[in-house]
């Protein structure tokens, strides 16, 4: 895909994407109910859930172009994992800040040791690794190959990690307060805010990948250019 | 060499902002409404939360734009913070 | 097959004869492993906690950290005399060379929890429970998977310029399963409950073992290749 390809790809999604979010804006603060039991500060359930959403996502991104760089040694899947892990460290940052904030006010507890919040933190780390691991190798390519394995290995424990911390309050009894099933029932309206928001973050995710897959573009353009052929794998 | 100067990123940048500081007034707005009932801290919470959130975002973006930059003004860009 | 089994056997033979001669990482270990006791026992005020309480959960932080110590090491003393190079390009496949270091390191990992569990006692007077099978068993398998992943990111980190430093960053998020069945499974052989109580978690330590084993050796090749 050519460079100008992709930019027309960001401008487009991104576009779409804000729309969706000042949309999602004027739900959330105009339109849609409020939540009987939490009150006002549930809102920020529409960006809270989102954001873990497209955490997951970038994640799943990351280990599935990193496994098929390994496997094909296209340095485009690299790009597309690194890009995608970015925003993994961004949106996670976004469910992490905006998770405890509404726990702070509504069970009155910043942290507590919910199972999705949990792996988020955890998922979250393991996006760090994949950075230092790659900013620190002392061989470039053998840092792309072990950012790779970090992410296809998180892949494969990230799953017995949910379980582990599922499971956990099922062995620790834990206060009611905090005993958060499946979040409130949603009605309607707040179901109908729910998706936009999802609609929008993924679309602003996507956006902001291809701006910064462009980045990965550029960088390569420029080695060609300068005649630092980048290293045949 | 001519490169292009990431404007998807600022377009983004500008909406975002926008739809941030079009934020601040409305939640403030719906805030006094209730005023005399109930207390603001909630709608504060919100607004951090959504506050944050965006700022977040625009720093990705002011990130990328800066290193895409800094490629085009010659330097290597080769690695990332 | 077979053959491939003694190259293993060649690298497990060799790592251990140079740790028995040098005595070096289990040294350190060892070390951490009896000081880490000594600071618990100044930093829990056994006035207000009765330590047995926290026994499962101090044995396998202290296993963990002291494992992890030794763990780093894994590949540095082969890096540092070049003989690294040698294994890669040794006859014995790759997924071998990481089997061998598993073993090794397991080897390792199982003396220090030797030492662990004989120091708590000493110090403590920990009570292990009355099925002393039971509690190997859990150790052994947990360990596996422990080391499996630990070892997979030793050699991550032994290619980075941050060294060590990186490994407990890339390793804890992975290892939450272990602690947090380790921890249930010990804690409840500690307290002589019955096995039915402590099965769902070796389970569990067995799924993710197998899980970080198999994952380990396909992925490592792509870890040390040139």
């Amino acid at each position: 895909m050519s460079l100008a390809r992709i930019r027309w790809m960001a401008t487009v999604l991104g576009v779409l994407g804000v729309a969706g979010v000042l949309v999602l804006h004027w739900l959330v603060f105009f339109w849609v109910g409020t939540e009987r039991t939490m009150g006002i500060v549930q809102r920020i359930f529409y960006v809270h859930v989102p954001s873990a959403w497209v955490t997951f996502l970038a994640f799943g991104i990351t280990a599935l172009c990193g496994a098929a760089y390994l496997w094909l040694r296209d340095e485009r899947l690299d790009w597309a994992a690194q890009s995608a892990a970015e925003g993994g460290l961004v949106f996670g940052a976004i469910m992490l800040t905006s998770g405890p904030l509404w726990a702070a006010y509504a069970w009155g507890t910043p942290w507590t040791w919910e199972p999705r919040l949990t792996l988020t933190l955890l998922m979250w780390f393991v996006f760090v690794g994949y950075f230092l691991v790659r900013a620190s190798a002392e061989d470039r390519q053998a840092g792309k190959r072990m950012a790779a394995v970090i992410g296809v290995l998180g892949a494969l424990l990230i799953p017995l990690v949910h379980v582990s911390v599922l499971w956990f309050p099922s062995l620790h009894p834990q206060p009611v307060v905090l005993n958060v099933e499946e979040g409130p029932t949603l009605d309607g309206d707040m179901l109908i805010t729910l998706m936009i928001g999802l609609l929008a973050f993924t679309l602003i995710f996507f956006s902001v990948f291809c701006l910064r897959y462009g980045l990965e573009h550029m960088r390569y353009q420029r080695a060609i250019a300068t005649r630092e052929q980048p290293r045949a794998t | 060499m001519h490169m292009f100067r990431p404007r998807p990123g600022l377009v983004l940048v500008a909406a975002l902002a926008a739809s941030l500081a079009s934020s601040a007034p409305l939640v403030a707005q719906v805030g006094t409404e209730v005023l005399a009932q109930q207390s603001l801290r909630p709608y504060w919470y919100v607004f951090i939360a959504y506050a944050l959130a965006w700022l977040l975002l625009l720093g990705w973006m002011f990130s990328i734009g800066r290193r895409m930059r800094g490629l085009e003004d010659g330097g290597t860009g080769k690695r990332d913070a | 097959m077979t053959v491939y089994l003694r190259q293993v056997a060649a690298i497990v033979r060799k790592d251990l004869l140079l740790e028995v001669r040098t005595g070096e990482r289990l040294a350190a270990m060892g070390a951490l492993t009896v000081l880490v006791a000594v600071l618990f026992h100044f930093a829990i005020d056994q006035g207000l906690v009765r330590m047995q309480v926290l026994a499962a959960g101090l044995i396998w932080m202290t296993i963990l950290f002291g494992g992890m110590l030794g763990m780093g090491r894994t590949f540095e003393m082969e890096r540092e005399q070049g003989a690294i190079q040698g294994l890669l390009t040794s006859p014995v496949p790759l997924d071998g060379i990481y089997l061998a270091k598993v073993v090794s390191n397991f080897v390792l990992v199982t003396l220090i929890e030797v030492v662990a569990l004989a120091a708590y006692w000493l110090f403590f007077g920990f009570n292990y429970g009355n099925d002393l099978l039971l509690l190997a068993g859990v150790l052994g398998v947990a360990t596996l998977g422990f080391v499996a992943v630990t070892t997979l990111f030793a050699a991550i980190s032994a290619q980075t310029n941050m060294g060590q430093t990186l490994l407990p960053i890339l390793i804890f998020p992975l290892l939450v399963p272990v602690v947090i069945f380790g921890v249930t499974a010990t804690g409840r052989i500690f307290a002589s409950r019955p096995v039915q109580e402590v099965e769902g978690s070796l389970y569990l330590l067995a799924a993710f073992t197998v899980v970080a084993l198999t994952a380990g050796t396909i992925l490592f090749r792509y870890v040390v290749e040139e």
